[in-house]
């Protein structure tokens, strides 16, 4: 029993196709289609594919609304009435500042010039040999004035 | 005997009573010494609040380290330093007097103090503030002039029937400009006159402040080497500010102009 399976194991080493089957198949292996790797992730190519598609739309949208924007402000500043020295709302503004400005420094010169003199006369008036009445209200009216006039100055 | 006892101690008490009043005044002060005391302590109030502002008009100019009278201003933040001790010193005294003499005394001294030299330092310091602010409008005001000259360039190429009047306001605004620029030259070289000849150290604050009339005679000196007419300093500032409200004065009759182009 174990000779004949010896046997016949031994002769299954000698089995070969058949010459018309062997030629066959292999004209069939070389003739069969071949099947890249890349083509094996097709779905993630079309996605990718897809995505370059609509961001290069995306970009090119951008880039002509960035030239559209362009040749609209080249439009404006080139243009003959693009007049930014003599912009109305611009000139208003720094002519305000400059005038309040103006007005602080010229009150301050007043201020100082009222001060000196109301300092002046009542140290004379203390100085004097003469006795002297309360001048303290005088000089109290004075001080108000004065106030009034660093109020403006801050203002 | 005993009538007579009686007698001299009803004129003792008498002439006691009687008297006592002038004792009683004699110890008040009298109101003509308060009336020049108040007074007095009004004038300090009046000076110590010129002080702060002059201090104030000093801290508010945007003058960094290294720009061109940073220097000038630390100066004079010292000097102003020195003068309100000098006023602290003052007040002191008036609150500790004790006669109207001892007033008037005081009230001559500080009023030869302050006429000699705080007043003559205030106008420095006032001049000084509106130099450099002035420097700074005419700046703005010499952008602006630029700008609104290439905008009438503009319209005049373009041929605006309005060319004539704009280029009448054009001239205005650049005549009081120059006006302006030629006041604040005047004016900055007096104040760099002025500087350059106190260029020594300023007057320290200890010494304004230790002694009465020894400190204003320090500053006296100081002054006198760098003699400046502080009336003229001002009257060039002002003409220079009136001249530049002119110049905007202009520049809104041509945007107003422009406007109804």
């Amino acid at each position: 029993m174990m000779e004949n399976i010896e046997g016949k194991l031994k002769n299954l080493k000698t089995i070969k196709p058949g010459n018309d089957y062997s030629l066959k198949s292999l004209s069939l292996i070389v003739n069969s289609p071949r099947i890249s790797p890349i083509e094996a992730t097709s779905v993630w190519q079309k996605t990718l594919t897809g995505f370059r598609l609509s961001s290069g739309v995306v970009l090119a949208s951008a880039l002509v609304l960035v030239i559209f924007i362009s040749a609209l402000y080249l439009n404006t500043v080139i243009s003959p009435l693009f007049l930014p020295g003599l912009n109305d709302k611009n000139i208003s503004a720094e002519a305000d500042q400059i005038n309040q400005s103006i007005n602080i420094n010229l009150n301050e010169i007043k201020y100082h010039q009222m001060s000196q003199e109301i300092t002046k006369s009542t140290l004379e008036s203390i100085s004097k040999n003469n006795s002297i009445a309360n001048t303290t209200s005088t000089v109290s009216s004075s001080v108000e004035t004065i106030d009034q006039l660093l109020n403006d100055l801050v203002k | 005997m005993k009538q007579r006892f009686k007698l001299q101690l009803v004129t003792a008490i008498c002439f006691s009573l009687a008297i006592s009043p002038f004792f009683v005044l004699a110890a008040t002060p009298s109101k003509d010494f308060t009336n020049r005391q108040q007074s007095f302590h009004k004038v300090m109030e009046l000076s110590n609040a010129e002080i702060q502002n002059l201090n104030k008009s000093l801290d508010d100019l945007q003058l960094d380290g290294n720009s061109e009278y940073a220097q000038e201003k630390t100066k004079l933040s010292e000097i102003l330093s020195g003068f309100d001790a000098y006023n602290k010193e003052v007040s002191e005294k008036i609150s500790k007097a004790k006669s109207v003499a001892s007033l008037k005394t005081l009230a001559v001294e500080y009023k030869n103090w302050r006429e000699n030299t705080y007043n003559l330092q205030a106008q420095i310091i006032i001049n000084f503030s509106l130099l450099v602010q002035q420097r700074a409008m005419l700046d703005t005001a010499n952008d602006r002039l630029n700008k609104v000259q290439k905008d009438v360039e503009k319209l005049g190429n373009l041929g605006v029937d309005q060319i004539t009047q704009l280029n009448l306001l054009l001239d205005k605004s650049r005549q009081n400009l120059g006006d302006a620029n030629q006041s604040f030259e005047k004016a900055k070289t007096i104040i760099d006159d002025y500087f350059s000849a106190t260029s020594t150290p300023a007057t320290t604050t200890e010494e304004i402040a230790t002694s009465t009339a020894n400190a204003s005679s320090t500053i006296d000196v100081e002054i006198n080497e760098g003699q400046v007419d502080a009336s003229q300093l001002q009257l060039l500032l002002e003409d220079g500010f009136t001249k530049i409200k002119s110049a905007y004065e202009a520049f809104i009759e041509m945007s107003a102009v422009v406007k109804k182009l």
